[in-house]
């Protein structure tokens, strides 16, 4: 089993050798390019920098080529393209910002700027049927059958809460 | 067992179908025999499917292979609370859990409810809702089907040695209580949804609807958050992934009607006060139901690949029907009852507490509308492009982390809004001292040099936040103990006391203020991979990571391989920690068991990814600062969700809903 392989590896690891803390792996480009790639497993979605699957076939030979080609000088737009020429669109984790795609960026605001003007669309027009109404400032006028010392009270503690 | 089971089922389908037929042809006759009759039918079908329920438990616990779901989902090494859970592991087992919560709910309004003039046609909404459910429980998906071997002479009963086992991510503690508190959540809301259609049905228009359902609703509201937060939880201690939140659709699925309930739990406050937006909070209930149905509809067509997503069922299209079905009879019945539904009162200020909620309303909106757009998009590409892509992380941070920066703004400046309109002086008044704190907070960040746009606007927010609430707070206090006298602890519990729906609402809040406290400390994460002999260290920050040793086992479940490391920090130790790779033995799959060191200033967040060819462990090191503020902000909520459950000390004076009136709360 490759499991059990893998612990007789670990128990015969050689204990010589210097530190790899492996750098490639490690810069802030390496982690551009692999947030900008989904992982194509087949199911997971997961963003190919965050992929956590044991030895993914998708993820980890991904991840391992944008390092390569950084380190052999690569932009990082390029290699990104690169992926999204091989893969198609779909390797991308965000859609581009072109074309049909933009609709996915754009409609998001244009829902919220027009439910802005909806909003103040029935602000302005319910402000004018309440014009009639006299208005009554800052400070709310009771509608509640009370006597005036009640009234008082109440005026009294609004003043207090303020 | 399994007969009992399936007969219980088919009783289900037959209860609800006579509690809609009872209710209808009840209300039609006038006969309140016939209504009681509808009532109790729905009360026998909950206890048929706690039968159903209990019958495929029974199945699971025996390791009674012969039926396909459990040998789908379980083994006989197993442990037995496993075997519980395992119940809702997979589509057919989860949706009788789900019809059962969903009876459950409506036994307990059938109940509680029973005087309440529109429970007929509650409960012939519910019986129809269920109905839909139960029939594809027992026609479509159902748990008690057998396993067969397909030979010449026609198939035959066939019983495998052993399950193929849970899946080993499944075997967590959070995952035996995280599925059956978001269902709560989810199936809650068809409570609010069926009090909702009787009073547009009946034409019984006021807040009382409102007001009867608003305890369901907060349940159902809070059960659905808790639900999302402790998966948050389990993807963070078992995925390995360094992160809780992942955008994934079902995580979507779960976020969008939480998104509208919440928008739901303001708005009523407009309703129940002035009498105003009752279009707009009727619209607001089917929509967060049919957002709850959608979710499931997710979760279960897989018309959208998702971790969390059963495999693609056949009922895909049956449960569409429903959605559009559900979707055209409420539309249907919002419309013709528009003219019932007209306002009480007008608005009277754009700057008022009413508009903060309506811009309150708008953004919880806008953000469940970004985030169903996201989700389905790429559906949507691909039916007009031809084309697969993809919408993850990137997108929906980059469009939701505006807006819920700013609906964490609208947290601090409803509050101090006044009721029909605020004057410049108390706009003064009110804002003054938060506005200040939140720029100085936001000052002060730069001056030690912070320099993430979003985080430095999230701490300032937040500052100014909790300045709200806390002034909030005092204020009460202070006009209690002028009126009554007293410490100024008595008098704040006094306070609460008197207003729970009020001061809780503020505790939520201060909830939210932390969990976004926590989402900021994301833009600060770092991680380091590093593969490292025995005795070998990688640092990240301040912080290093030293191999000590390979250790491994094995239980009866699975086998494992560990890498020891030492903690330490500014080179003092911290501790020792062991994260793992374990290989289940019965479904052969390789998972990270993470182990963490974890304060309120930041998580150090250890991954054992691997051996490398040459021997050497691959250990993964994230360095995640506030990560304990989401856990922290999730328990606050829960408190503050719970206050406002519990009933005030004394009632709260009402408020007068004739034109022109306004609410006075007595404080």
């Amino acid at each position: 089993m490759r499991f059990r392989s893998l612990l007789a590896i670990a128990a015969t690891a050689l204990l010589t050798g210097p530190a790899v803390s492996q750098d490639r792996y490690n810069s802030a480009d390496y982690q551009r390019v692999t947030h900008a790639l989904t992982c194509q497993c087949g199911g997971c979605n997961a963003i190919v920098g965050e992929c956590a699957m044991d030895r993914c076939p998708s993820s980890e030979p991904i991840r391992e080529e944008v390092a390569e080609r950084l380190q052999a000088g690569e932009a990082p737009e390029a290699i990104i393209s690169m992926f999204a020429e091989r893969y198609g669109l779909v390797i991308l984790s965000a859609p581009p910002t072109s074309g049909f795609h933009l609709s996915a960026w754009i409609l998001p605001g244009v829902f919220l700027l027009g439910g802005a003007a909806v909003v103040f669309t029935v602000l302005q027009r319910r402000r004018s049927a309440a014009a009639a109404a006299p208005a009554a400032g800052d400070v709310a006028v009771p509608a509640v059958d009370a006597s005036p010392e009640v009234l008082a009270r109440i005026e009294r503690d609004v003043e207090q809460i303020r | 067992m399994h007969h009992l089971g399936n007969f219980s089922l088919m009783a289900v389908v037959v209860m609800c179908a006579y509690a809609v037929a009872a209710s209808l042809l009840g209300v039609k006759r006038q006969s309140s025999q016939l209504v009681n009759s509808a009532r109790r039918a729905l009360i026998a079908a909950a206890g048929f499917s706690a039968l159903s329920v209990a019958a495929l438990l029974a199945l699971f616990l025996a390791d009674d292979f012969r039926f396909e779901y459990v040998a789908s989902y379980s083994a006989a090494a197993l442990p037995w609370y496993y075997k519980v859970s395992a119940l809702w592991a997979g589509n057919d087992g989860s949706l009788l859990f789900w019809t059962f919560l969903m009876l459950v709910f409506a036994a307990a309004c059938a109940i509680s409810r029973r005087r309440d003039e529109l429970m007929p046609h509650v409960v012939a909404t519910l019986g129809g809702v269920i109905l839909f459910f139960a029939y594809m429980n027992y026609w479509v998906c159902n748990p008690f089907g057998q396993l067969a071997e397909i030979t010449a002479a026609g198939p035959i009963p066939f019983t495998p040695r052993d399950g193929n086992g849970l899946n080993p991510l499944l075997q967590h503690p959070i995952m035996a209580i995280h599925p059956p508190i978001l269902y709560t959540g989810y199936v809650g809301f068809v409570i609010p949804f069926a009090f909702c259609v009787a009073a547009l049905w009946t034409r019984r228009l006021d807040a009382a609807w409102i007001q009867n359902t608003r305890r369901w609703t907060l349940i159902a509201w809070f059960f659905l958050g808790s639900g999302i937060l402790l998966g948050g939880r389990w993807a963070y201690v078992e995925l390995g992934w360094g992160g809780y939140w992942g955008w994934d659709p079902v995580e979507n699925a779960a976020l969008m009607p939480w998104l509208t309930g919440t928008a739901f739990l303001h708005s009523v406050m407009i309703q129940e006060r002035k009498g105003m937006l009752k279009i707009w909070n009727a619209g607001l209930v089917i929509v967060t139901y049919l957002l709850c149905v959608f979710g499931t509809f997710l979760t279960r067509s897989g018309i959208v690949s998702s971790v969390h997503a059963f495999a693609s069922s056949e009922f895909a299209w049956r449960f569409l029907v429903f959605i559009i079905f559900a979707a055209i009879l409420s539309a249907a019945l919002l419309i013709t009852r528009i003219k019932d539904l007209r306002t009480e009162n007008e608005l009277e200020a754009v700057v008022s507490r009413e508009s903060g909620f309506l811009f309150n309303n708008l953004l919880l909106l806008a953000a469940c509308f970004a985030v169903l757009w996201g989700t389905l998009f790429p559906v949507l590409s691909e039916a007009v492009q031809g084309e697969q892509i993809s919408v993850g992380a990137p997108f929906f941070n980059r469009v939701n982390v505006p807006l819920g920066l700013a609906l964490l703004l609208m947290t601090g400046v409803g509050p101090l809004l006044a009721w029909r309109r605020s004057s410049i002086d108390s706009l003064k008044r009110n804002f003054t001292v938060p506005l200040l704190s939140g720029v100085a907070a936001g000052v002060l960040l730069v001056a030690f040099g912070m320099r993430h746009p979003y985080a430095i606007l999230c701490f300032a927010m937040s500052a100014f936040v909790v300045v709200t609430i806390g002034s909030e707070f005092h204020r009460g206090v202070r006009a209690r103990r002028a009126h009554r006298g007293g410490g100024y602890g008595t008098a704040l519990f006094d306070l609460v006391q008197r207003n729970t729906r009020r001061y809780g609402g503020y505790i939520v809040h201060f909830g939210i203020v932390l969990l976004f406290i926590g989402f900021a400390g994301n833009a600060f994460n770092k991680d380091v991979i590093a593969d490292l002999n025995r005795g070998e260290s990688t640092a990240i920050g301040p912080w290093k990571v030293t191999l000590q040793d390979l250790p491994s086992g094995e239980t009866p479940v699975y086998d494992w391989l560990g890498a020891q490391v030492l903690l330490s920090k500014n080179d003092e130790p911290v501790g020792i920690y062991q994260p793992r790779r374990q290989l289940d033995k019965a479904t052969g799959q390789a998972t990270s068991e993470v182990r963490r060191h974890a304060t309120f200033q930041e998580d150090i967040y250890l991954v054992f990814s691997g051996v490398t060819e040459d021997g050497r462990a691959t250990v993964h090191v994230y360095r995640n600062p506030l990560v304990r503020w989401v856990w922290l902000g999730a328990f606050v909520m829960f408190l503050g969700t719970v206050l406002t459950l519990l009933p005030n000390r004394s009632p709260v004076r009402r408020a007068a809903t004739a034109p022109g009136g306004a609410a006075l709360e007595a404080v």
